[in-house]
């Protein structure tokens, strides 16, 4: 079913639309069961693996983020239809810079803030030397 | 509907920005061009921009959910001596939650497969049943919220507790302006149809909702999941 | 808003045939500051709204008490705050490859390492923001890898720099107003960057953090960028937008007393930094510093005088305007697209979209009509689909400005109405049918075409060899 009111992309397409295939209505319902059924099972797997033995303790933070930058990436793939072709190349690069401004703002704090708390004199020592 | 209809195979959004053509017929007359990213073909159409322009604000709005994330991260053993998440967390409400969350995406998702169709019924009641479920995760965390709160673990307890609160609840602001949103939309539809720039706004509004998502996502692994480990 | 609006139309709304690398440098920086914009001020929204919570609702954030961290602030804050100083100066970056291509008419030297430059100090600038408190303990570390992201960044202005002195080199300087400030800010500006250098070195920074020597960086490069550019836009761009130049005679005047108030007030300051003064005095009693401060305090009478002559620039121009009329729409021979429209443009702008073909179509364009003695053929006018203005812009806004008046004073209910006012104003807005009003055909010819007419009479008293 093609867009009455909008004609064909350019070769351009806006994130969410599905309109670089032309898609029928099972077809588009099925994207979204198949992302909806693979969401579930990540998040599933993510509450599993917080009580389980499967994981190795120390490393249990680390397979959840996994899990959940692989849930993230089910979410645009099925739900926002985030493609690497070539009429999408302009919603990736946005994407991929968010993404870089993301880590710089998190990582950056966390690795200043931490050498900070490292160096700073903890707080209630520094409010005594004020009585 | 457009008033200068030629014999040209037009672009049949009435609602078309300024000249709204791909062909490129003063000067040297290029005709139709393919662009691939390099954006020779002039002026996108109006889906495009509209798309574009709230995934971009969209990646805004995830940049200022990750300096609250910062904070977080950098607060999460700032506790001063009250609660930590291990003792606050109640997990089958986060369960409860998440799948709420979820739910109401997929049916947010299959509100634009019926818009696609251009079938009014199902999608206001895809729409409805988003709402519903958007509407159950809210109650389920402002339960939440007031039973820290009347324990005595509010966000004026430690500064743990206030970055929580923080993220926590921006997501829920944000799921709440949603709702609003998402009743608005509904009316919009209802009284003026399947118009182009209603149908413009329903593709921002899922955008929207299925970022509210991903960013659930990674709020309910870091901050509960990762926080319950500690 | 900002940020969205121009990245949206930069990268998805240009004319036909523009590819990235046919945009004026005035586009890429812009596209490059809104990137910033974009990606810089939610987080500045984040620590406001972290603030806000701690001061409204006793949150801890940032309080001494209850685990908060105030350095977190500090931080979280300058994470948005170094991106911001480069928001200011890249678009005046962009207005000086603008200005100085024109008035050496030569095209800008070395395009692409211009672009380069450009998306460089975007990225970077993002990698620096520590600079900011390297006396704050963040450990030898943290501090070396900023010092050294602070050294490299300097590296994309000092390609712009030598790519704009060899537009100038072998170009026909005129030394118009805007040319003034460009070299002007050419100077300045590396003085101001070459402080800045100073300044990133870590060991450096501890002795000169918050002293003089760090307000004078500072001005220095705002005044010799931002302010400069500023200057030079207006008196470039004024013509476009009313239609008349500005006096030229008082804008020199502007700028020269400019020139030498800046550096009479700034230099002095450097010194007394450098012999240990520290900003936010409210008395001093060292009487090393009192020569510099005085001769500071003397170079504010300086700027107080070219601050008149702006004025006086604006008030004889205005009174003069029928002299300093420009009919063409192309005042100072310019190179670029915006110079093809009338002074001041219809709302079209372009009764029909150009095709571009190369870098400096107008240029191309205008050579062309003035080797072949004639104007290109009338193009085919259509209706042109314009937005229909809203006043609820304005109105939302107020009921904005009212709630924020209304959380300083604690009048709860003033802040609940307006939110709710400020919501149900956008809902009016959106429920709008008729978005779009369409200006005729005939109405789109006849500004077209007193356009065309103007531009033929400039061609025929123009009859001259190509450039």
């Amino acid at each position: 079913m093609s867009h009455e009111t909008d004609r064909r992309s350019t070769g351009d397409v806006g994130p969410g639309f599905m309109d670089a295939a032309e898609v029928t209505i099972r077809e588009g319902i099925a994207r979204y069961v198949i992302g909806f059924v693979l969401a579930c099972l990540l998040t599933a797997a993510s509450f599993y693996v917080l009580d389980s033995s499967l994981i190795w303790g120390p490393g249990i933070p680390v397979a959840l983020i996994v899990l959940a930058i692989a849930q993230m990436g089910v979410h645009l793939v099925f739900f926002l239809h985030i493609n690497t072709a070539p009429d999408n190349t302009n919603n990736v690069l946005a994407l991929a810079f968010g993404v870089l401004i993301v880590a710089l703002v998190i990582g950056g704090s966390l690795w200043i803030m931490d050498h900070l708390n490292e160096n700073m004199m903890p707080m209630h020592q520094m409010m005594q030397m004020q009585r | 509907m457009s008033a200068t209809d030629t014999p040209f195979e037009r672009s049949s959004d009435p609602y078309r920005i300024g000249h709204g053509r791909d062909w490129v017929s003063a000067g040297g007359g290029r005709g139709y061009v393919y662009a691939t990213g390099h954006g020779e073909g002039g002026p996108a159409s109006k889906r495009v921009i509209v798309g574009y322009g709230f995934w971009i604000f969209l990646l805004s709005d995830i940049v200022m959910f990750s300096a609250f994330f910062a904070a977080h991260a950098v607060l999460q053993t700032a506790t001063a001596g009250g609660p930590s998440g291990h003792e606050l967390f109640n997990l089958w409400s986060i369960v409860a939650q998440t799948a709420f969350l979820l739910i109401s995406s997929f049916t947010c998702g299959l509100s634009a497969v019926a818009t696609e169709a251009r079938n009014h019924l199902w999608t206001q009641v895809a729409l409805l049943v988003t709402g519903l479920f958007g509407l159950a995760f809210l109650v389920l965390e402002g339960r939440d919220f007031a039973n820290m709160v009347m324990q005595g673990a509010g966000p004026d307890r430690s500064a743990f507790l206030s970055s929580l609160f923080a993220v926590v609840g921006l997501h829920g602001l944000h799921v709440s302006a949603g709702l609003l949103w998402l009743g608005t939309m509904m009316a919009q539809v209802f009284v003026k149809g399947f118009r182009p720039d209603i149908l413009r706004r329903l593709v921002c509004f899922n955008l929207f909702w299925h970022a509210l998502d991903i960013i659930w996502v990674a709020l309910f692994t870091v901050v509960y999941l990762i926080g319950l480990g500690r | 808003m900002t940020g969205i609006n121009f990245v949206t139309t930069i990268l998805k709304i240009r004319a036909p045939g523009m590819s990235y690398l046919r945009m004026t440098i005035f586009c890429w920086t812009a596209l490059a500051a809104n990137l910033l914009i974009v990606a810089a001020f939610p987080v500045l929204t984040a620590t406001l709204g972290m603030l806000a919570l701690d001061r409204y609702l006793g949150f801890h954030f940032f309080t001494n008490d209850a685990g908060g961290n105030m350095m977190m602030f500090i931080n979280l804050i300058w994470a948005w705050g170094h991106p911001e100083v480069y928001i200011l100066v890249l678009p005046a970056f962009g207005i000086f490859s603008e200005v100085i291509s024109t008035f050496s008419g030569k095209p800008l030297f070395n395009y692409r390492s211009m672009v380069a430059a450009t998306l460089f100090i975007c990225l970077v600038s993002y990698l620096v923001w520590l600079h900011h408190f390297f006396t704050m303990g963040a450990g030898p570390a943290v501090n070396t890898f900023f010092g050294i992201s602070t050294s490299i960044i300097a590296v994309g202005t000092g390609v712009k720099i030598y790519n704009w002195l060899f537009t100038m080199y072998g170009g026909r300087v005129r030394f118009t107003t805007p040319m003034l400030w460009s070299m002007g800010f050419l100077v300045t500006f590396v003085i101001g960057g070459m402080t800045g250098v100073l300044l990133a070195v870590p060991p450096a920074d501890f002795l000169l953090h918050n002293s003089l020597f760090l307000v004078a960086h500072f001005h220095n490069v705002i005044i010799g960028g931002v302010l400069f550019a500023a200057f030079a836009g207006i008196t470039y761009w004024f013509p476009k937008a009313f239609g008349f130049k500005l006096d030229e005679s008082w804008g020199k005047a502007a700028f020269w007393l400019s020139l030498l108030g800046f550096y009479v007030v700034f230099m002095p300051l450097y010194v007394a930094g450098l012999l240990g003064m520290t900003r936010r005095l409210q008395h001093y009693d060292v009487g090393a510093w009192r020569p510099w401060v005085l001769i500071a305090g003397l170079g504010i009478i300086i700027m107080i005088a070219a601050m008149a002559c702006q004025v006086a620039q604006v008030v004889v121009s205005i009174r003069r305007r029928e002299q300093l009329r420009d009919d063409t729409g192309d005042p100072w021979d310019g190179r670029s697209l915006e110079w093809a429209t009338a002074s001041p443009p219809p709302p079209f702008n372009f009764a029909v979209l150009p095709n571009v073909q190369g870098e400096e179509p107008y240029w191309h364009i205008k050579q062309r009509a003035i080797e072949t003695q004639q104007m290109s053929a009338e193009p085919r006018y259509e209706p042109i689909e314009m937005p229909r203005n809203s006043p609820t812009g304005f109105i939302t806004a107020f009921f904005c400005t009212m709630t924020g008046f209304a959380l300083i004073w604690h009048i709860w209910w003033m802040v609940v109405l307006g939110v709710v006012a400020a919501y149900a104003v956008f809902v009016w807005f959106a429920w709008r049918d008729v978005t779009e009003y369409v200006i005729p055909t005939d109405e789109v010819a006849r500004l077209d075409r007193a356009r065309r007419q103007a531009r033929a009479r400039w061609l025929a008293q123009h009859a001259r060899q190509p450039a």
